[in-house]
């Protein structure tokens, strides 16, 4: 979502807007992110509550410290790989966001979305270095299912740190790619091309 | 009358401004759907959008398969027929609900050319079910290459001499026009709707998914969500798809202690009574659609929905 919105704003004719205010594209982005953030955080409480209260799952947690951490830092690298991903929309329109379109769901699949990332073996694992839902989705279940005992992944800290990496990464790549794309349209005259 | 002695083919002809019946539908069908095509595939060359069309219903069949294979161990290996078809079908109520919508708001709110269209001498219901139709083909694509996978890869054993043709076909025609009239009401409802009404279909599918028996039978599901289920023709469809490709296999509507049971006392349906309760309940959402659109598109027009862009 994070990386189609700049596909909805260049079809609406607001990009050139972000692009000739006096502001950074990133603290737009930014703002998006955390409008995206609350919506998440809200729809993720929503599901821990249906879940808890209907379906009685119970949880066990013993560090909500790291938990939290995890939460948040997951949230960070996945939208520093959004916006990474976003700097493709101001070159390219359809393509783009079709693509995207087209791993979505491969993505979930090798993330473990529903279910345990580590029954994937090398994938998993492939998985856990390169992708930040597959290591932020796992680093919580283990820290909010204790007794679950061994996946076959890091340890949640380890994994934590791994976020970490990826949320510096994702966001220093997404600052860098952002501007080379925005030199690039800006020459090739598609920062105003729409519909296509 | 004066004749100035004009070629005939240069008079003027009546039935330009009259409209020629089927004959201008069909037209106005085959290049709506033409161009339907041309915006969803043109966008790149065929080999990626053949991945395209089918990562998606593919992915979301392994993340299910996968699942199975967790909670039910070696056990689940039995089930995958029938996760698998059910899935696979639901990649193509997605695809083929979300069409009709879709093209709504893609013309009204994106190309600003909604207008143009209902202004224009076309039936707008057939351009609408034109445009449609290329995303429902993107998902009948999407639905036999997940069938294929989950034989080929996955293997699911088939038997192609032991399918029920004739009931594969009469379902299958049946459930396509079931799901383009869910997707007829769709479009009415985007017609009403405001911003972001892009995610209303998914939204509505979703739902829909948790009642038909898609990927579990209605039997674990409580009673008054069963009733939902038997009076979705979408369930005796999947139900159909099933029984045509696994004869024999288990069913989505009835098993030990469904709803199905105790109303018939029949354990599973028969291949009959799969066709005659989806006849009944597939004519009764198109005659529903049908109201509904036209009354959706009434009300559309009054209100001067049909040019309003919100920005979406």
């Amino acid at each position: 979502m994070m990386a189609a919105q700049l596909y909805w704003e260049k079809d609406q004719g607001n990009l050139e807007l972000y692009f000739a205010a006096p502001m950074n594209v990133m603290s737009v982005l930014i703002g998006m992110a955390v409008g995206g953030l609350v919506m998440s955080s809200t729809r993720a409480v929503a599901i821990l509550f249906i879940a808890t209260v209907v379906f009685g799952v119970s949880f066990s947690i013993s560090q909500w410290t790291l938990l939290i951490a995890v939460f948040v830092l997951t949230l960070a690298a996945l939208y520093g790989f959004g916006m990474m991903l976003a700097s493709l929309f101001v070159m390219w329109g359809r393509e783009a966001f079709h693509l995207t379109q087209l791993m979505t769901e491969p993505v979930y699949f090798v993330s473990g979305l529903n279910f345990p990332v580590g029954r994937l073996g090398f994938i998993g694992a492939l998985a856990i270095a390169l992708i930040p839902l597959a290591v932020g989705l796992d680093a919580m279940r283990q820290l909010a299912f204790v007794s679950t005992g061994p996946t076959g992944t890091p340890e949640p800290w380890v994994e934590a740190l791994i976020l970490v990496a990826m949320t510096i990464v994702f966001i220093g790549l997404a600052r860098w790619l952002l501007h080379s794309m925005e030199e690039r349209a800006r020459r090739e005259g598609r920062l105003t091309v729409r519909w296509r | 009358m004066i004749d100035v002695g004009l070629n005939p083919r240069d008079r003027f002809d009546p039935a330009r401004a009259r409209g020629r019946g089927t004959v201008d539908l069909l037209r106005s069908f085959r290049t709506a759907a033409s161009l339907g095509w041309k915006m969803e595939a043109n966008w790149t060359d065929p080999v990626l959008f053949f991945i395209y069309s089918v990562a998606k219903p593919v992915a979301s069949a392994l993340i299910l398969v996968f699942m199975l294979q967790v909670i039910a161990g070696p056990a689940g290996i039995a089930l995958r027929p029938f996760v698998i078809v059910g899935s696979a079908l639901w990649s193509f109520v997605v695809s083929g609900v979300a069409g009709l919508a879709w093209a709504v708001l893609d013309d009204r709110e994106r190309y600003r050319m909604l207008k143009y269209i209902y202004v224009s001498p076309s039936s707008f219901l057939t351009v609408l079910l034109g445009r449609g139709l290329a995303r429902l083909a993107v998902g009948a694509m999407g639905a036999g290459i997940t069938l294929a996978v989950g034989v080929i890869v996955l293997g699911v054993p088939f038997n192609v001499l032991a399918v029920d043709w004739p009931l594969l076909v009469i379902v299958l025609v049946l459930g396509v026009i079931t799901i383009c009239s869910l997707a007829v009401v769709m479009a009415a409802v985007c017609l009403q709707t405001r911003q972001e009404s892009w995610d209303y279909p998914e939204v509505v599918v979703g739902a829909l998914f948790l009642v038909v028996g898609a990927v579990f039978p209605l039997s674990v599901l409580p009673l008054p969500l069963q009733v939902f289920g038997l009076i979705s023709p979408l369930s005796w469809w999947i139900a159909g798809v099933r029984q045509a490709l696994f004869p024999g296999g288990p069913s989505s509507i009835g098993g030990p202690g469904s709803l199905w049971q105790q109303l018939s006392g029949q354990l599973n349906p028969n291949p009959v009574q799969i066709v005659l309760v989806l006849l009944v309940t597939g004519a009764i959402v198109t005659l529903g659609s049908a109201m509904l659109f036209r009354a959706g598109e009434a009300r559309a027009k009054d209100r001067g929905l049909i040019d309003r862009t919100t920005g979406s």
